[in-house]
């Protein structure tokens, strides 16, 4: 045989193994496979009538997906209602579903490699992934005995089961989503133990914190001065909804301002522990906790309508896809519409035919979480001098000491920094919440809450005939020893915690005379509330709240498009309606051009932060420069700045609006006062006047450099950016100008270019309680996780533009007019027809 | 019976074309050589006509595979993963194309030779 005959049959076996080895080395033969490759992903974007056959349901499931996109759930019986959910949550949302999960068990390195390992081994540490397997299992032994824990066992063993039955079903059909294909791995299987890691992870992004570590440390440097820089009480705020007007209680001001000294080495474990909260905590869902929710509820004698109106407005992290997804959930004894986290098969916040609800955070009393200096020898802890075994834990790959009080957080010698973190108080929220989906009035719904632990959230409530809130939650009184709980606390026994707030004390009202009831994240009571509630700094400072309290207070009756108008574009700052006057009467008369041209822009504003208002940039960077010039010098003479500039953050107002800062929301409130009493003593000598004029004149010279022409609207600042959750920023949307700032409604904090915010109300809800079939909402994202699906980001034009969709609500789905629906999908038992 | 070459590419691409969307079923995307080989052996018109048609035949059983899918949701797929993997879409179809066309030809360049193999055999 010719030498040349050869060359054809080497070249193709040539050709064959460049393949082979390019499908060894690299993911492209199995990413670009044209059977079981990415393309076949576009199969499951097809919008249309289906029919599917799934192992684990009992009888047909009808899933009317809404031509908005919603998917309302009709079955037989609640099994398979969260039998289906799971498994179309799934469809449209696995890849967060199970990122949530990893996230909340601290396994990301499981999926996205030993980058994570850092964030997976602080999870770890504070308990979240040990008290989520807690959780399931009290669940699971409890469930014979109590009603709550039967109920939720069955829901999440359901949930569960159709989550799985979609990962086997995308398997056989080639559809597992992108991420999966593109990392070459397979989707892991769900557990209940999941739903409860994402039970944990939420109440760590909205009620957990180093606010008592940074505490420490400011005692530290600044001692008793701290006290005015941190008040325990807001010199400003004057609504509180729970009541308790009137002086302070002079036991929980002297518990404030009774700091425990600490040692240097608890001031190095403090610094470190510092560190690694602010550099391990999570890259997905980061929930910054300065931002903020709103709800409010109207009793029917103010409304248009004769029955209340409630407003939800969720202040969440934002992302494509976004945090919640919409449904409405029937089956025999349950008829409920809302949204849904990944992860957890009950309605959060929504209504339905009999009542209405909507939560924001109470961020009372440290964020939940208390920090103990406690002796560690060896394998034993010490309390009231005794030695006790430590409790050690091996999960992710790492071994986790506990002592009586919590997790060891971080230890030098015999010195440990221990965290009591009431989100690692074995609980069942989820399992509160599925009861609260069929509640059907006030004292069922307050009775299913008083089992609620962590995250502190508060409820407001609406029927027909009651408005009320309510903020349950396990709120820890002290014994022994009362040294300040927003600090480190003693942990040698001397000082413990001795139990709650009695239910019946947590701050709650049910229709109260003025006929309204306001819950966003402002103090919930007053001065003279007898227990320990936490200090300014854990609060919003209240300032939404009192605007959206001024408004209700103005109008005599409202209509549901008034409120929808309300939360969707009224950008009136309450700080600014404050503060401006006194900054005008401090400016006037001065001759500088600066001043002069702000004098003149401010004193014709309105107080709104509208996107076309060049006199909403000057008051922003005016407070700004002024928060700068007042408590800057004060910090930096003390060595605060910049010696701990990145483990305390640099201080900034309006919730750390401004690029690289932290929000400070004690220090807001701090500022408000001395603008009003005219003195910024003890943080500078200097006169208000002087402060004032200066902040004008840097303020003018930042906008002017910056924009030139002269047109520094609040648009070319505020905005809001809409990141893809997995970082493609291909798949973000925005940033799109809106009005608003962080003290109005729409709040969120950031300014552009560098800084836009990324959060903000995450769930848009305006419930109509004259009829719940004439209610709207709408939130910023849409149904799918999938950047190709139209329905991927559909939402977020709604959201900006305040277009908020009609929450259609049929009792069934041969009740649904044509007209509204986009598809209809049947899941039926397999085998049948 | 004789085949002309014209009649030998059609023949060739057809048998390209059928056995390697079957083969593509297996969801081993490697197999497809064996369309291209089969072809050449059955076939016998020599290396260009084998390869050409085998290439024809591989290019063709993808597209038949995109029109089994809903077109309109294609390309937005391909977008998307090509922002992941930072490669243009385009690119990654003519990937597809190439790589199952390289597949069928180095079926046909083994299966060419093997049929001449054969035939100097006998």
């Amino acid at each position: 045989m010719k030498k040349r005959a050869v060359i054809a049959p080497i070249i193709g076996v040539f050709i064959i193994v460049v393949v082979l080895i390019l499908g060894s080395f690299t993911p492209l033969i199995s990413i670009l496979n044209p059977t079981t490759g990415v393309i076949q992903n576009s199969r499951d974007l097809v919008v249309g009538n289906s029919s599917i056959n799934l192992p684990g349901i009992s009888s047909k499931v009808v899933v009317v997906q809404d031509k908005y996109g919603v998917y309302h759930f009709y079955a037989s019986n609640t099994k398979d209602l969260f039998y289906s959910l799971g498994f179309m949550q799934a469809k449209e949302r696995l890849e967060e579903i199970e990122v949530f999960g990893l996230e909340g068990m601290g396994q990301m390195h499981t999926l996205f490699g030993s980058s994570y390992l850092n964030y997976d081994r602080f999870q770890t540490l504070t308990g979240a992934p040990i008290t989520a397997e807690k959780d399931w299992n009290s669940v699971l032994n409890n469930s014979s005995s109590n009603s709550t824990d039967l109920l939720t066992k069955n829901a999440m063993i359901s949930y569960a089961s159709g989550i799985n039955a979609y990962i086997n079903y995308s398997e056989s059909h080639n559809t597992v989503p992108l991420l999966f294909k593109l990392l070459g791995v397979k989707p892991y299987y769900w557990s209940p133990v999941y739903s409860y890691a994402v039970q944990e992870l939420m109440a760590q992004q909205l009620e957990f914190g180093d606010d008592s570590l940074q505490f420490a440390v400011l005692y530290s440097l600044l001692g008793n001065l701290t006290y005015d820089l941190l008040p325990t009480f807001s010199s400003v705020q004057t609504y509180y909804y729970g009541g308790y007007y009137g002086l302070p209680n002079q036991g929980v001001l002297h518990m404030s301002h009774n700091t425990y000294p600490m040692n240097s080495t608890v001031l190095s474990l403090t610094k470190t522990l510092l560190y690694r909260f602010k550099y391990d905590p999570p890259t997905y869902f980061n929930f910054s906790t300065s931002d903020h929710s709103n709800e409010l509820v109207v009793a029917g004698n103010r409304t248009t309508t004769g029955y209340p109106i409630l407003m939800g407005g969720p202040v969440l992290g934002f992302s494509l896809p976004a945090i919640w997804f919409q449904v409405q959930l029937v089956a025999p004894g349950l008829d409920v519409y809302g949204v849904v986290l990944p992860g957890a098969p009950a309605v959060v916040i929504g209504f339905n035919n009999n009542i209405a609800w909507t939560l924001t955070d109470t961020q009372a009393i440290s964020s939940g979480t208390f920090f103990f200096s406690q002796q560690v020898i060896g394998d034993s802890y010490i309390w009231n001098g005794t030695a006790y075994p430590l409790q050690t834990y091996k999960i992710n790959g790492f071994e986790v000491n506990w002592t009586n009080l919590g997790p060891v957080m971080a230890q030098q010698g015999s010195t440990a920094l221990v965290m009591d973190w009431m989100g690692n108080i074995v609980s069942n929220e989820i399992g509160t919440l599925i009861e609260l989906n069929s509640a059907s009035n006030w004292s069922q719904f307050r009775s299913d809450l008083s089992t609620w632990i962590a995250p502190y959230q508060n409820f407001a409530f609406a029927n027909r005939t009651t408005i009320a809130d309510i903020s349950p939650s396990y709120y820890p009184i002290f014994g022994g020893a009362t040294y300040n709980p927003a600090s480190i606390m003693p942990g040698n026994g001397s000082e413990y915690i001795s139990g709650s707030i009695p239910y019946n004390r947590v701050p709650q009202v049910v229709n109260p005379s003025q006929g309204f009831i306001v819950s966003s994240n402002q103090r919930q009571v007053g001065p003279s509330y007898p227990y320990w509630f936490g200090i300014s700094n854990s609060f919003s400072s209240g300032y939404r709240a009192q605007m959206e309290v001024n408004y209700l207070s103005s109008h005599s009756t409202v209509s549901p498009n008034n409120i929808v108008s309300f939360q969707g574009t009224n950008y009136t700052d309450y700080e600014a309606q404050v503060a401006v006057p006194y900054i005008l009467s401090y400016l006037k008369g001065n001759t500088n051009a600066s001043v002069e041209k702000a004098y003149s822009l401010l004193s014709g504003w309105n107080f709104n932060m509208t996107t076309e208002s060049d006199a909403a940039s000057v008051w922003f960077f005016t407070y700004m420069y002024l928060f700068n010039d007042t408590f800057f010098p004060f910090l930096e003479d003390h060595g605060v700045m910049p010696e701990y500039n990145t483990t305390l953050g640099v201080p900034s107002g309006m919730g750390g609006s401004y690029p690289n800062t932290t929000g400070s929301a004690s220090m807001d409130i701090v500022l408000l006062n001395a603008l009003v009493t005219g003195s910024a003593s003890p943080f500078s000598n200097q006169s208000m006047e002087n402060l004032v004029t200066e902040s004008v004149v840097q303020a003018m010279n930042f906008l002017n450099e910056k924009y030139p022409s002269g047109n520094y609207t609040w648009g070319k600042f505020y905005g809001f950016l809409f990141p893809n959750l997995f970082g493609f920023g291909e798949f973000n949307a925005g940033p799109i100008s809106k009005g608003g700032d962080f003290n109005s409604p729409n709040d969120a904090s950031g300014v552009g270019p560098n800084n836009y915010p990324t959060g903000g109300q995450s769930w848009e809800m305006v419930v109509n309680m004259s009829n719940v079939s004439h209610s709207y909402g709408v939130y910023p994202g849409g149904q799918s996780e999938n950047p190709a699906s139209p329905l991927y980001s559909n939402y977020v034009n709604d959201w900006i533009n305040d277009t908020y969709l009609p929450l259609l609500f049929y009792p069934a789905y041969s009740s649904f007019p044509t007209q509204e629906v986009m598809d209809t999908i049947s899941l039926v038992p397999e085998g049948s027809q | 019976m004789k085949i002309n070459g014209a009649l030998g590419f059609i023949l060739s691409t057809l048998i390209v074309i059928v056995l390697g969307v079957a083969l593509l079923f297996t969801s081993i995307w490697y197999t497809v050589l064996f369309s291209g080989l089969v072809a050449s052996i059955v076939i016998r018109r020599g290396y260009l006509i084998s390869i050409l048609s085998s290439f024809a035949g591989g290019v063709l059983g993808i597209l038949i595979i995109f029109l089994m899918l809903p077109t309109g949701y294609l390309g937005p797929v391909m977008n998307e993963v090509g922002a992941i993997a930072g490669i243009p879409s385009v690119a990654l179809f003519a990937l597809i194309f190439l790589i199952n066309g390289g597949l069928c030809v180095s079926g046909a360049l083994i299966g060419t030779f093997v049929a001449r193999f054969i035939q100097k055999s006998r």
